[in-house]
C-alpha cells in the first residue's frame, strides 16, 4: 500500500466520529436503494406472476382470427383441434410443464333479482389447475369437478353481490354458439377469494360439460394456457416465454402463440417510467450522502490546515495533498457502500424469504393487478448491489475532490501560520 | 305377407286423416296460423316513432326514438329523449355503430350486442328492427285456445327446427280473428322461461294488424319489464337506401 494511502487510512481512522456519521449516511442511503430496487423488482414479479397464474398464462395459443377478435370473445373462432395442439405444445418446447384449455365467455349472473354482467370461463378442472392458480384460492367449498355438469366455482365478491353463499344456485344466462340465449341454474360449489388475480379472466368457472351444457355442445376450446417452472428472474421468465412463442410460431403455424410478455407489454411500459422514478429517488439518496461525505472531508481540511502546512513544508506537492484527501473520501466512501451492502442484503434477505404481506401492508386497498392476499417478496438484484456500490464510489470521489483541491491551493507559510 | 300391408294402410290413412282430424277438432291448422302470423307481421321495410319504458326495480327511465329499417340488414335508430338526444344506432348486417353527438365520436359495437337489450331494455336491437318469420325457423303445433282480454286466440307451440333459431320453444296466443300474437312466453334450450310478452295494443297498417304497442318482462330478473309503443306506424314504405351510411349517422 503506497505512503498516501496508508496516511489517508490513519486520518480517516482518526476521525472516527465523522468518518462513522458519514459511513452511516451512505450505508443507509445504499442500502434503502438495494432494498427498494428489491421491493419494486418484487412488485413487478408478483404483478406479471398474478397474470400469469389467473389470466395470461406462461404462453397463450388462440386463432389468429381469435386474437384479432378478442375483446368480443367470438365462440365461432375456436381451435380445431385443441387435444393435437396441446400435445404439440408440449412436444416442441420441453420447458412448457403443462398445458391446458380455456373458453372465456360473458354471462349474466343473477339470483332472479339482481344480476350483473360476468366473465366467466370454461376449464378442464384437472388440466386447469396444473397451469392455473385459481383453484387453489377456493376459499370455501371445493374447486370443479371434471364431470359435473351443473356447478360452478364463484368469486365471492359476485356471491356477496347477489347475496348468494355456498350452495345455493346461480343462475347464468349467456349467448350460445348457436347465437341465442340460454339460462340455467348452477350449484356453486366454491367460493374464490381473489378479486385482482381474477379480473382479466373472469369471476365464474364452469367445467366443459356445464359450460357446453348452457353455451352448446359445440362449444370450442378458444384458448390453450401453457406453464413453465418459475424462472429465477423476471427477464428469466419473459425471455423464455418469448422464446416458447417463436418456437411454437414455427411448430404451429396456423396458431397465434403470444408469450405473457405481449399481455403485460402496457405493465412493463409502465414498470420502465417507473424505474426512471426510482432512479431519482435513489440519486436524491445519494447526493444527502455526497453532502455527508463533502461536510466530512471539508471539516477534515479546516482542522488540519496546520497539518496540511506542515507537510508541504516537508516537501508534499499540490498534487499530494490533493491525492490524500481524495483517498480520504475514497476510503470513507468504499466503507460506507460497503455497509450499505450489507444492510441492502439484509433488507432483501428479510424481504425475500419472509416477504411482506399486502393486506398488511396497504389494507383492502385495490391495487389493479396485485391480489390482496398475495405476499410481496423481495427480488435478488445483483445489479443493484454493483450500481449500488459504484455510485457509493463514484459520488464519494467526486464530493471529495472539492475540499482536496480546496487544500492543494494552501500555500505551506499560510497553512503555519493558520491559527 | 297380410301384416305388412295392413301395417302400409293404417299408415297411410293415418297421414291422409292427420290433417283433417286437426280441423275436425275445431282448430286450423298451425301451419296456417303461422302464414297467418308472418304475413301480418312481416315487412321489407318500417318507419316508427318508438317510446320505451324500462322499468328496473322500481324505477322507470323513458327512451324515445326515431327508427327505421330496411329489411333485416340496415337500420338507423336516433334517440330523441332529453338525456340521449342525437345518440344514433347505425345496424349494417351484423355490425353495429354507435354515434355520440356530444363527443362527436362513433364506436363500432361488437355483433352479438344486437342480441342484448336496447338502452338497458327487455327489447333487442333485433327485437325493435327486425320482421320475424315464423315460419322458417319453428315447427308449430296447435295446442288449444283461450280467451285473452276478451279476445279469441289460437294456443300455438312453436319449437326451433334448428338449434340457431332465437328461442328454442315459444308459446303463442295468437289472435283468432286478426292474427296477431297477443302474448308469447320465450324459452331457452334448457327449458327455462326467459322473457314474456304481452300486446297491448295492435293497429291496422294497410290491410294488416300489427303490434304496435307490447310490453315484455324478462323472467331471469325481478322487478323487470320494457313497455314498447310504436307511433306513426309505417311498413313497406319506400326508404332511401342513403340514410343507412355512415355519413348519414354522423351527419
Amino acid at each position: 500500500m503506497g505512503v498516501l494511502w496508508k496516511i489517508a487510512l490513519r486520518n480517516v481512522l482518526r476521525h472516527g466520529k465523522r468518518t462513522a456519521i458519514t459511513g452511516i449516511v451512505m450505508m443507509v442511503g445504499i442500502g434503502l436503494f438495494i432494498a427498494y430496487d428489491s421491493i419494486l423488482a418484487g412488485m413487478d414479479r408478483i404483478s406479471i406472476d398474478t397474470m400469469i397464474d389467473y389470466s395470461s398464462s406462461y404462453l397463450k395459443v388462440r386463432t389468429p382470427g381469435y386474437v384479432a377478435d378478442a375483446m368480443g370473445l367470438p365462440l365461432d373462432k375456436g381451435i380445431a383441434d385443441p387435444e393435437a395442439v396441446m400435445a404439440a405444445i408440449l412436444k416442441a418446447d420441453p420447458g412448457v410443464s403443462a398445458v391446458a384449455p380455456r373458453t372465456l365467455f360473458l354471462v349474466q349472473a343473477s339470483n332472479y333479482i339482481d344480476s350483473s354482467p360476468q366473465m366467466a370461463a370454461a376449464v378442464d378442472p384437472l388440466r386447469d389447475r396444473e397451469v392455473f392458480k385459481v383453484a387453489s384460492d377456493v376459499h370455501e367449498g371445493s374447486w370443479l369437478r371434471p364431470t359435473a355438469d351443473r356447478e360452478a366455482v364463484v368469486a365471492m365478491s359476485v356471491a356477496r353481490d347477489l347475496g348468494l353463499k355456498l350452495g345455493d344456485s346461480i343462475l347464468l344466462s349467456a349467448r350460445t354458439i348457436y347465437d341465442n340465449d340460454n339460462a340455467d341454474e348452477f350449484l356453486i360449489v366454491g367460493l374464490i377469494d381473489n378479486t385482482a388475480g381474477l379480473s382479466g379472466t373472469g369471476s365464474i368457472y364452469l367445467s366443459y360439460p356445464a359450460a357446453r351444457a348452457l353455451l352448446g355442445e359445440g362449444l370450442p376450446v378458444t384458448e390453450i394456457d401453457a406453464a413453465a417452472p418459475r424462472a429465477a428472474s423476471l427477464d428469466a421468465e419473459l425471455a423464455g416465454s418469448a422464446k416458447a412463442a417463436s418456437l411454437l410460431a414455427a411448430a404451429l403455424p396456423a396458431l397465434t402463440s403470444q408469450p405473457i410478455g405481449e399481455f403485460a407489454k402496457d405493465y412493463l411500459a409502465l414498470r420502465e417510467s417507473k424505474s426512471k422514478g426510482s432512479f431519482m429517488l435513489i440519486v436524491m439518496i445519494l447526493l444527502i450522502a455526497a453532502v455527508g461525505i463533502v461536510n466530512t472531508i471539508l471539516m477534515s481540511v479546516y482542522s488540519r490546515v496546520r497539518e496540511i502546512g506542515v507537510l508541504r513544508a516537508y516537501g508534499m506537492t499540490a498534487a499530494d495533498v490533493k491525492k490524500l484527501f481524495v483517498r480520504e473520501g475514497l476510503i470513507t466512501g468504499a466503507a460506507g457502500s460497503a455497509a450499505g451492502l450489507v444492510l441492502g442484503g439484509l433488507l432483501v434477505w428479510y424481504m425475500a424469504s419472509a416477504g411482506l404481506s399486502i393486506s398488511g401492508l396497504f389494507g383492502n386497498l385495490d391495487l389493479g393487478a396485485i391480489p390482496v392476499n398475495a405476499v410481496l417478496r423481495g427480488e435478488w438484484k445483483p445489479g443493484s448491489f454493483v450500481t449500488g456500490f459504484a455510485f457509493g464510489l463514484l459520488v464519494s470521489w467526486l464530493a471529495a475532490r472539492i475540499p482536496a483541491k480546496r487544500a492543494a491551493r494552501m500555500q505551506p507559510t499560510d497553512a503555519l501560520r493558520f491559527v | 305377407m297380410n301384416r305388412i300391408v295392413t301395417m302400409m294402410l293404417t299408415l297411410v290413412i293415418a297421414v291422409v286423416t292427420l290433417p283433417v282430424a286437426g280441423q275436425a277438432s275445431g282448430f286450423p291448422l298451425a301451419a296456417d296460423i303461422l302464414s297467418q302470423l308472418d304475413a301480418n307481421s312481416s315487412f321489407k321495410t318500417i318507419r316508427y316513432s318508438g317510446r320505451m319504458e324500462i322499468t328496473i326495480g322500481g324505477e322507470t327511465r323513458i327512451k324515445e326514438m326515431k327508427a327505421v329499417a330496411m329489411g333485416s340488414d340496415k337500420a338507423l335508430i336516433e334517440f330523441t329523449n332529453p338525456e340521449d338526444r342525437g345518440i344514433r344506432y347505425l345496424k349494417l348486417a351484423r355490425e353495429l355503430w354507435m354515434y355520440f353527438p356530444k363527443e362527436d365520436d362513433t364506436v363500432k359495437i361488437s355483433g352479438h350486442l344486437l342480441k342484448e337489450g336496447m338502452m338497458g331494455s327487455d327489447v333487442s336491437y333485433e327485437d325493435a328492427l327486425e320482421s320475424s318469420d315464423y315460419r322458417l325457423r319453428y315447427r308449430a303445433e296447435v295446442k288449444g285456445s283461450e280467451e285473452v282480454e276478451g279476445r279469441k286466440a289460437w294456443i300455438v307451440e312453436l319449437s326451433a327446427k334448428a338449434p340457431t333459431a332465437p328461442y328454442d320453444r315459444l308459446i303463442m296466443w295468437i289472435d283468432a280473428e286478426r292474427w296477431v300474437t297477443l302474448k308469447e312466453e320465450m324459452y331457452a334450450r334448457s327449458g327455462r322461461l326467459l322473457k314474456t310478452s304481452k300486446t297491448l295494443e295492435a293497429r291496422k297498417v294497410g290491410s294488416r294488424w300489427f303490434a304496435s304497442s307490447i310490453v315484455m318482462e324478462s323472467k331471469l330478473r325481478k322487478d323487470t319489464k320494457t313497455a314498447f309503443v310504436m307511433k306513426d306506424l309505417e311498413l313497406d314504405l319506400v326508404l332511401d337506401a342513403g340514410q343507412f351510411t355512415m355519413a348519414a349517422l354522423t351527419k
